[in-house]
C-alpha cells in the first residue's frame, strides 16, 4: 500500500537506476520495498579497489524523516564499522537530512572506506593500525577484499 | 514554405529540446523531502528553502535545523509562497501537455513518417491539434452538441476542411480513436492510453489529491458541507490552528477528549492517539496552508486512511521480516537467499564504473542540432495553423 516512505522509496529507486553513482547499485528485495540489497565496489586506486560489498539498508514507514538501519553483510575491516556489520557514520545518525536518498547513502558510504574517521572508532583495532602501522591496516583491508569475492 | 522544409526529425529534435528542459524543470518544482511537486509549498524565512508544507512540517516535529542547509529553524518560521505554488500548476500543465505530444507524436508508430524525409511538419503540428480538439468529437467524428469548442469558434472553410478529412481518417483508422485519461483527463490516442494511464498513476500521489473534494473552509464553516464532523464545536477550534502538545502532562483521557473535540477516533493505546493527534496537526495544517484547503471531514477521512494503511504494512512488514538480527549466520543468510539479486546488483555497479555520461552527450548533442531555421519554421507553421 502507498505511503509516503513507500512512494519515496519507489522515487529513489527510479533515479538510482537512472542515474546511478559510479560503483554503486542498490534494488528492493522482491516482496518487501521497504528492505533492499546493495553494493559498493571498492573505490579505484585506493586499497579496496576490486572489493564487492554488500549492503542492506532497512527502512520505516518514518523514512525520509528517520535514517534507514544500513549495515555491510560482507565481512569489512574498517575504523568506522563494527563487527556486525553497522556503520558509524554521521549522516545515518545525528546529521541526517531528509533530503538524503539511497544514492546519497551510497555514494558516503563508498567515500568512508577511503576516509575513515578514527576519532570515533566502531573497531578499535582497525582505528589503531590505520594511525599507527598503515602496512598491517592495508594487509587486512586486502584481506577482505579478497574474501568478498567469494560470498 | 513547406516544400522549404529541410526536415531530418526537425521537429523531432525541437521538441526533444523542449522535453529535456521541462523534465530537468522537475527538480526545481519537487520538494526534496519527498520528491514530488510541491503542495502546499512553504518557504524557511531564515534560508528561503522550500518544501511542501506536510514534509517539513513532519520533519519539524523531531527537528529543528532546515533540512537543506542546517540553520536552525522551526515550524512558526514557516510562510507561504504563492508564487511557488502557482509556478508548480504552470510547470504541471507544460510536461502534462508535453507528455501527449510526446505520447501522439514522438512514440506512435502509426506517425513514423515523422522520421522519414518526407514529412511535412504541418501535418504533425496539426495532430496535436487535432488530437487536443477532438474532446468536442464522439468516436464516429461528429461533434458533439452542448459542448463549445475553441475550434468552431476561429472556423475558416479552410479549417473546417482539414477537419474533416481528419474525422474520416478517424473513421476507417480505429487506432486513432481519442480515449481521455481517467486520471489527468487527456484525450490521447486509445493506442496509447494503457501507457500513459500507467505513467499518470505514478505521477498521481495516492489519493491524497481530489480537485473536486476541495472547497474554502469559509463555506464549510457558513454550513455548505452536510458532513457530521463538520459540526458546531469545531469552528471555534480553527480559528486558531491546533498544534502539537507537550503530550507527556496529557492524561490518556484529556488526549481522548482533544481528539473527540477534531472529531477523530480514540481508538487505540496511548502511543497510537499521540500519533494521532500530531498526524492531524500536520494534516489539518498543511490543507490550511494550500491555495484551496479542503474540508476538516477529509483531512480526518485521510488520517483513517493513513492509519489502516500503516496497520497494513506493519502486519505484512512482520510476517515477512522478524525483525532484523545482528548475528553473522543471518547475514550468511541474507546473503544466501539473496545471492542472485547480489549479483545482477555487483554486475549494475560494474557497469556504473565504466559507464561515461552517454545519455546526457547524446540530448546535448540534439540541442546543438537544433539551429534557429528549424525553430523558425517551427513557431511559423503554429501560427499559420492558428
Amino acid at each position: 500500500m502507498s505511503t509516503p516512505a513507500r512512494r519515496r522509496l519507489i522515487r529513489d529507486f527510479k533515479k538510482l537506476q537512472q542515474d546511478p553513482p559510479s560503483g554503486c547499485s542498490g534494488a528492493p528485495c522482491e516482496n518487501d520495498i521497504m528492505r533492499w540489497n546493495a553494493v559498493i565496489l571498492g573505490p579505484e586506486d585506493s586499497i579496496w579497489e576490486g572489493g564487492t560489498f554488500k549492503l542492506t539498508f532497512q527502512f520505516t514507514e518514518d523514512y525520509p524523516n528517520k535514517p534507514p538501519t544500513v549495515k555491510f553483510i560482507s565481512k569489512m575491516y574498517h575504523p568506522n564499522i563494527y563487527s556486525d556489520g553497522s556503520i558509524c557514520l554521521d549522516i545515518l545518525q545525528n546529521q541526517w537530512s531528509p533530503i538524503y536518498d539511497i544514492s546519497a547513502i551510497l555514494t558516503s558510504i563508498q567515500s568512508l572506506l577511503c576516509d575513515p574517521n578514527p576519532n570515533s572508532p566502531a573497531n578499535s583495532e582497525a582505528a589503531r593500525l590505520y594511525q599507527e602501522n598503515r602496512r598491517e591496516y592495508d594487509r587486512r583491508v586486502q584481506e577482505v577484499v579478497e574474501e568478498s569475492w567469494k560470498g | 514554405m513547406i516544400s522549404n522544409v529541410q526536415p531530418h526529425g526537425t521537429l523531432q529534435q525541437v521538441f526533444l529540446s523542449l522535453w529535456n528542459a521541462i523534465q530537468e524543470g522537475e527538480s526545481i518544482v519537487s520538494c526534496k523531502i519527498c520528491g514530488e511537486t510541491f503542495k502546499a509549498p512553504m518557504m524557511l524565512q531564515k534560508c528561503s528553502h522550500v518544501f511542501c508544507s506536510l514534509c517539513i512540517r513532519r520533519w519539524f516535529d523531531s527537528n529543528s535545523i532546515c533540512p537543506e542547509c542546517r540553520i536552525p529553524s522551526s515550524a512558526g518560521e514557516l510562510c507561504k509562497v504563492r508564487l511557488v505554488e502557482d509556478f508548480v500548476e504552470l510547470w504541471d500543465t507544460l510536461s502534462r501537455k508535453a507528455q501527449t505530444v510526446n505520447d501522439l507524436v514522438m512514440s506512435n508508430p502509426l506517425r513514423s513518417d515523422l522520421y522519414s524525409n518526407t514529412y511535412q511538419p504541418s501535418e504533425v503540428v496539426q495532430s496535436f491539434y487535432v488530437n487536443s480538439s477532438n474532446s468536442n468529437t464522439d468516436e464516429e467524428g461528429r461533434d458533439v452538441p452542448g459542448k463549445k469548442s475553441r475550434d468552431n469558434k476561429i472556423d475558416t472553410p479552410k479549417r473546417k476542411q482539414r477537419k474533416k478529412k481528419r474525422n474520416n481518417v478517424q473513421e476507417k483508422d480505429p487506432s486513432h480513436k481519442i480515449a481521455e485519461c481517467p486520471i489527468c483527463g487527456i484525450h490521447i490516442s486509445i493506442r496509447l492510453i494503457q501507457h500513459h494511464v500507467d505513467i499518470c498513476l505514478t505521477k498521481q500521489s495516492c489519493s491524497e489529491e481530489n480537485i473536486s473534494d476541495r472547497v474554502f473552509f469559509s463555506g464549510r464553516l457558513n454550513g455548505t458541507s452536510s458532513n457530521a464532523h463538520t459540526e458546531a464545536p469545531l469552528e471555534s477550534t480553527f480559528e486558531k490552528r491546533p498544534t502539537t502538545l507537550w503530550y507527556k502532562n496529557l492524561s490518556d483521557r484529556k488526549l481522548k477528549d482533544i481528539l473527540q473535540y477534531y472529531g477523530l477516533s480514540t481508538r487505540g493505546d496511548r502511543n497510537m492517539l499521540i500519533r494521532r493527534h500530531k498526524e492531524f496537526v500536520f494534516r489539518y495544517n498543511a490543507e490550511l496552508d494550500s491555495k484551496f484547503p479542503r474540508p476538516v471531514s477529509s483531512v480526518i477521512k485521510d488520517i483513517e486512511e493513513w492509519e489502516k494503511q500503516q496497520e497494513w504494512n506493519s502486519i505484512s512488514e512482520e510476517a515477512l521480516n522478524p525483525h532484523l538480527e545482528t548475528t553473522l549466520s543471518y547475514n550468511e543468510e541474507i546473503c544466501h537467499i539473496a545471492k542472485s539479486d547480489f549479483e545482477s546488483l555487483v554486475q549494475q555497479a560494474k557497469k556504473t564504473m565504466f559507464k561515461t555520461n552517454s545519455n546526457h552527450r547524446l540530448s546535448n548533442l540534439c540541442l546543438e542540432s537544433i539551429n534557429n531555421e528549424d525553430i523558425l519554421v517551427f513557431t511559423q507553421q503554429e501560427e499559420g495553423d492558428n
